[in-house]
């Protein structure tokens, strides 16, 4: 018998800093950062659900999570309407209005 | 500006989403209320179809849903590592709060924001980071984390802020100043900072009124309509040196009840920085309205206007007033 515990710790991990990789190094366009959230957002959501699952069998606790994940990308998707409505792109070089 | 009845809604949203992450028992439901809190201060920035307020939108956004998401991982992480899990958590919420070596956004988006809702992003936002940094006390290494944290933000806050001629970026920086101070009052004891945070908002909500009842932006906003009120003219520089900390004024109390805890604690050399910075942001304030007190102060001028004496509204003046004359204020606290 396997014992998959460390695995369903590290393999969300991995998924999480993939998706922060994403975040950080790909910011050509804003839709790149927005998916790069919700993959993390999703890995987060592996990472809770086997943990929760782990200490007291409250696994409702991910739809919680997931509600507000789901709440946070809609609000991201609005966010790039807007932009797109106001700059005219979404690319991350066209924000530059604000610079120090 | 007049806000349509919806921004009512968003408002208790935000309060709510604050009071919910400050009084949960779990990080889950801190994750919660900071998310709340997020989601309804997207819908108060985007006033109106601007650039610049699109552009504070996004930015405000993807830095604090990232940092909900290593809040969130790294609370999920916590039976597994629980040290690194209480850092991680901390560096995130550093992250949230704009302080020191994640402060980048910060100035950036102050200046996309008019000044009420700039406002709420200087002192409301950092209501529920600021308590939660406060509840994660409990070990040296977080404990040693804050205080970098605490003497990076104020050298960044007094060196980022000499160069600045916008004031709502000159806020900014002197924001991050000012959060200098409230995170060695974590460092203290929760009392020190929530006192710091009290007189900290009072003093800022005056003076970012009076900015946005004068409608100034630059400094040359300031010096333009210098001429206009004798009032105004002496409501500015004493407002700022007050921001600024100097004794006469309310924004001395909070840093003399600093500065003895941290020299009763024998905490010299954060003492030291401190005391330094807050003399370079000194500086840029005294640099702000020396001009308009010495080379255009209306009282020197032959035309000036007595009339617009009392046209200032009186939340301003009574604001001010506490302002010049609250050195008297904290005497029970001293004794």
């Amino acid at each position: 018998m396997v014992n998959f515990s460390s695995a369903m710790i590290f393999v969300p991990m991995v998924m999480i800093f993939c998706g922060a990789w994403g975040f950080i190094a790909y910011s050509k366009h804003m839709l790149n950062s927005l998916l790069s959230l919700e993959f993390m957002m999703l890995g987060v959501f592996w990472l809770m659900s086997s943990q929760l699952a782990l200490v007291a069998s409250e696994v409702y606790f991910s739809l919680f999570f997931l509600t507000l994940a789901a709440c946070e990308g809609a609000l991201g998707l609005t966010m790039l309407i807007l932009v797109v409505r106001s700059h005219g792109n979404d690319m991350f070089s066209s924000f530059n209005l604000l610079e120090c | 500006m007049t806000f349509p009845i919806s921004y009512l809604f968003f408002f208790l949203t935000l309060l709510s989403g604050t009071t919910l992450s400050v009084s949960s028992t779990s990080w889950f439901g801190a994750w919660l209320g900071l998310e709340l809190n997020l989601l309804s201060f997207i819908p108060l920035i985007t006033t109106k179809l601007c650039p610049y307020l699109t552009e504070a939108a996004i930015k405000y956004f993807l830095i604090q849903a990232l940092a909900s998401t290593i809040l969130i991982m790294s609370a999920s992480i916590f039976l597994y590592a629980q040290s690194i899990s209480h850092v991680m958590i901390l560096l995130s919420l550093l992250l949230k709060l704009g302080a020191a070596p994640f402060h980048f956004w910060f100035p950036q988006v102050t200046e996309g924001l008019s000044w009420p809702q700039a406002f709420i992003l200087l002192t409301i936002q950092k209501l529920a980071p600021m308590f939660l940094i406060s509840y994660l006390t409990f070990s040296d290494t977080l404990m040693s984390i804050i205080m970098f944290s605490a003497l990076l933000s104020s050298l960044v806050g007094a060196l980022g802020g000499l160069n600045m001629m916008k004031l709502r970026k000159l806020m900014a920086f002197s924001s991050i100043n000012h959060m200098a101070w409230m995170l060695v009052g974590i460092y203290l004891g929760d009392i020190y900072w929530l006192i710091y945070f009290t007189f900290y908002s009072f003093v800022s909500g005056s003076v970012i009124m009076l900015l946005y009842s004068t409608h100034s932006f630059t400094v040359s906003n300031l010096l333009n309509q210098s001429s206009k009120s004798l009032l105004l003219n002496m409501f500015i520089p004493m407002n700022i040196l007050s921001l600024g900390g100097l004794p006469p004024f309310l924004g001395f109390a909070p840093k003399w009840i600093m500065i003895q805890f941290l020299s009763a604690n024998s905490m010299f050399i954060p003492l030291l920085v401190l005391l330094t910075s807050s003399l370079i942001t000194l500086y840029f304030y005294l640099r702000l309205f020396i001009p308009l007190s010495l080379l255009s102060f209306s009282f020197f001028i032959s035309n000036v206007k007595l009339t617009s004496l009392f046209s200032s509204s009186y939340t301003l003046l009574s604001m001010s007033f506490i302002n010049i004359f609250g050195i008297l204020f904290p005497i029970p606290f001293m004794i």
